[in-house]
């Protein structure tokens, strides 16, 4: 095998290899969660895009931070730089009116089919778990896209893998929770 | 001021996303009771999903940063076989990987062996069209004059979502 390919495959591989584990901790949860998809319509409907959202969000925030840091307008500690709460406050305001925009805008897909759903419930899971997930996965994103840079990895490929994982199963944990607090 | 245009610029592409998305949950929920009739599949959603997400980003970006570079032009095929080679390995090596691990959990906890040759069948018809539409993608991207790093990521990622979730129905709906 060419050596070009060879390298490209194991660096790859392992990134891949490392999330694919990372979601067999997210599946178990959705098996767990069986029974309350059949009890509330439309629930189902709004995970893939609840979970998209959060982590193209994590994604976004990974690469600005990285960006920053590249340049040097950001030091890689936790301060009150307008950098980093800018960068902060934009992801946790979009986790949250984005969560609830997105599940109004997939049901409004799934009443335009003539499908039941559950609209307060589904808004209340949509505003607790963005908030939820949101401050969680804001935090980790900085924390990981600092971590990396002070032992010289290059965050730009480091936080969008590790960030779209870990954003799954925080998620899809955080709708669970919410889903529970709702009874 | 910067936190309004982060927010401006990012809402319109992620809204976007999710409509993609919203139909691999749509595509879920109508096939509810054959879903969870059969334990293990839900299990497997976010594993297919994100390796297809992955494997189709890793590609989008790697041919956004070669057609900036022009290393893939009119008549040079070579960087691009390279990289469609390299991807739908890594691809199949996953699926050939996560199907081994399956099947050693299922023979642990004596669930039926069909699940890890469900999910291995939905990788072999997920990788072709994973590579093809994140191809196209990227392609389509840069000669718009759109910056594929800003698109492509996320509209693939989506787009995996609604592939992996058609994948996964058509083989648990052959095989078991």
């Amino acid at each position: 095998m060419e050596k070009a390919l060879k390298a490209l495959l194991l660096q790859s591989l392992s990134v891949l290899l490392l999330c694919a584990l990372a979601d067999f901790g997210s599946g178990s949860v959705l098996e767990g969660m069986k029974e309350r998809f059949r009890a509330l319509p439309g629930l189902l409907t709004v995970v893939p895009p609840l979970v998209d959202l959060r982590g193209n969000i994590g994604c976004a925030l990974g690469s600005r931070l990285g960006t920053a840091l590249h340049l040097g307008t950001l030091k890689p500690r936790f301060s009150r730089s307008w950098e980093l709460v800018g960068n902060a406050l934009a992801s946790l305001f979009l986790s949250v009116v984005g969560s609830v925009t997105v599940v109004l805008v997939s049901l409004l897909i799934r009443g335009s089919l003539g499908l039941s759903f559950h609209l307060l419930s589904l808004l209340w899971i949509a505003a607790v778990s963005g908030m939820l997930a949101g401050v969680l996965i804001t935090f980790l994103t900085i924390l990981v896209a600092f971590q990396a840079f002070r032992r010289g990895w290059d965050p730009d490929t480091v936080t969008g893998p590790v960030m779209t994982t870990a954003g799954d199963i925080i998620t899809i944990l955080c709708i669970y929770l919410a889903v529970l607090w709702w009874g | 001021m910067r936190f309004w245009r982060t927010v401006a610029e990012s809402y319109f592409i992620l809204l976007a996303c999710a409509i993609i998305s919203t139909f691999s949950g749509l595509l879920a929920e109508s096939n509810l009771g054959f879903l969870t009739t059969f334990s293990f599949l839900l299990f497997m959603v976010p594993v297919i999903n994100d390796i297809s997400g992955n494997v189709g980003s890793i590609l989008g970006a790697r041919l956004s940063s070669a057609l900036h570079l022009g290393t893939i032009a009119r008549g040079q095929r070579r960087e691009l076989y390279f990289n469609l080679k390299a991807l739908s390995l890594s691809s199949l090596v996953m699926y050939a990987a996560t199907s081994l691990f399956l099947l050693l959990y299922l023979l642990a906890v004596g669930g039926s062996a069909k699940y890890a040759l469900v999910m291995l069948v939905s990788g072999l018809l997920l990788t072709p069209a994973v590579i093809l539409s994140s191809t196209l993608l990227a392609l389509f991207s840069f000669a718009r004059g759109l910056d594929p790093d800003n698109v492509t990521g996320p509209v693939i990622t989506s787009l995996c979502d609604v592939l992996g979730m058609c994948s996964l129905v058509l083989s648990a709906r052959l095989i078991l």
